[in-house]
């Protein structure tokens, strides 16, 4: 069957198969950039190493600048015991009111009049901490300024008591 | 398949000298190196410009294929003959350049029980088998066929292995190459019928 022959045939002159020849070129090309690489990789491991750094460094500026870690979690590490005093109470007076809010809000749909007083009191009060936020990073009479942030929160959980001691639903 | 491996061993067959040069590789020497490539390169060419189809292709894989052989000539340690070693990391040179373009291969329509009969016997003697003639009716192919055909003729490989490097079925790799033999039959006839 010619199938066969065919088969036949290629076994039989397989080395006549490989007629062509490479150009000289290519030796060219694998001999030549060994030395190129090896540079390459030598300045590549410093550019990498000089990354790792700049980006270790950005970061921690960042995360200086921003104090983005000045939370309730690191309340423990902070050195200065009024500032602590602060993130503590801030982190209890905020628990306390979300819960009454909770409860408050549970009650808009019995006293609809009272959403808009309650909310627009808390934005005030969220406004003026705000405020004395930003006067506590730019180091105004720093004592001053965490008493009045403490009693800002005190006044708020106190507002809601009263409201919700008056609604009673 | 006897004459392969008789030229398999005919390449494997250096013996001590042949293990020093691949040694002395290995240790980084440039002359060994050039002279492993010497006997090497030109049948690696013709797998590649096989797989390839193209000569300018056929050169890059081939610089391809020898800078990551001589790369990972480490991890050879004469298990194996150095050519089918070398041979393995061309063909798959090949493959990841053409996975890389992210084109399937395209191979021959499977259609079984319509297939046509074998060949006709009685035109058996109509035409003169020439290497040139093989060579010209295989470019001719769909490549995957193409492919197939030439690693289970001329490179030695059998439907197991050709199915493991390809990523086929092992009766794909069977079908695919008694299409593809019978094509490059029928393309010879052709040639011969438009030459006269």
């Amino acid at each position: 069957m010619k199938n066969d022959h065919l088969e036949e045939f290629i076994k039989a002159n397989r080395e006549a198969f490989d007629m062509y020849e490479p150009s000289e070129k290519v030796w060219e090309q694998i001999s030549k950039p060994k030395r190129k690489t090896k540079i390459v990789t030598f300045t590549s491991y410093f550019l990498r190493v000089a990354a790792v750094l700049a980006v270790v460094a950005v970061f921690s500026v960042v995360i200086v600048k921003t104090n983005i870690f000045n939370s309730g979690e690191l309340a423990e590490q902070t050195t200065d015991p009024e500032l602590r005093e602060l993130i503590e109470a801030e982190a209890f007076y905020a628990s306390q009111v979300n819960e009454k809010m909770d409860e408050i809000r549970k009650c808009y749909l019995t006293y609809p009049d009272i959403k808009a007083d309650v909310e627009m009191d808390l934005n005030e009060l969220q406004q003026m901490y705000n405020v004395l936020k930003s006067d506590l990073q730019e180091n105004v009479s720093k004592k001053t300024v965490i008493e009045a942030m403490i009693e800002n929160n005190r006044y708020r959980l106190k507002m809601v008591d009263e409201v919700l001691d008056q609604i009673n639903c | 398949m006897l004459s392969l491996k008789l030229k398999v061993n005919k390449l494997e067959n250096y013996g001590e000298n042949h293990k020093s040069i691949i040694d002395a590789c290995k240790k980084g020497d440039e002359r060994q190196k050039y002279r492993l490539y010497q006997m090497y390169s030109k049948a690696m060419f013709n797998v590649c410009y096989r797989m390839m189809n193209n000569r300018e292709e056929a050169e890059d894989m081939l610089q391809e294929a020898f800078t990551q052989a001589f790369l990972k000539l480490d991890s050879f340690r004469y298990e194996s003959g150095f050519g089918s070693w070398l041979k393995r990391i061309v063909i798959n040179t090949c493959i990841n350049a053409k996975s890389k373009r992210k084109v399937e291969l395209t191979y021959f329509e499977e259609m079984h029980k319509f297939d046509k009969p074998e060949i006709d016997e009685n035109n058996e003697e109509e035409f003169q088998l020439t290497v040139a003639g093989i060579t010209k009716a295989m470019e001719k192919l769909p490549e995957g066929g193409r492919i197939i055909f030439s690693l289970y003729l001329l490179e030695g490989y059998d439907h197991g292995e050709i199915s493991q490097i390809l990523n086929i079925t092992e009766s794909t790799s069977k079908s695919q190459f008694m299409r593809a033999k019978r094509r490059v039959v029928e393309i010879m006839k052709e040639q011969k019928t438009e030459m006269r």
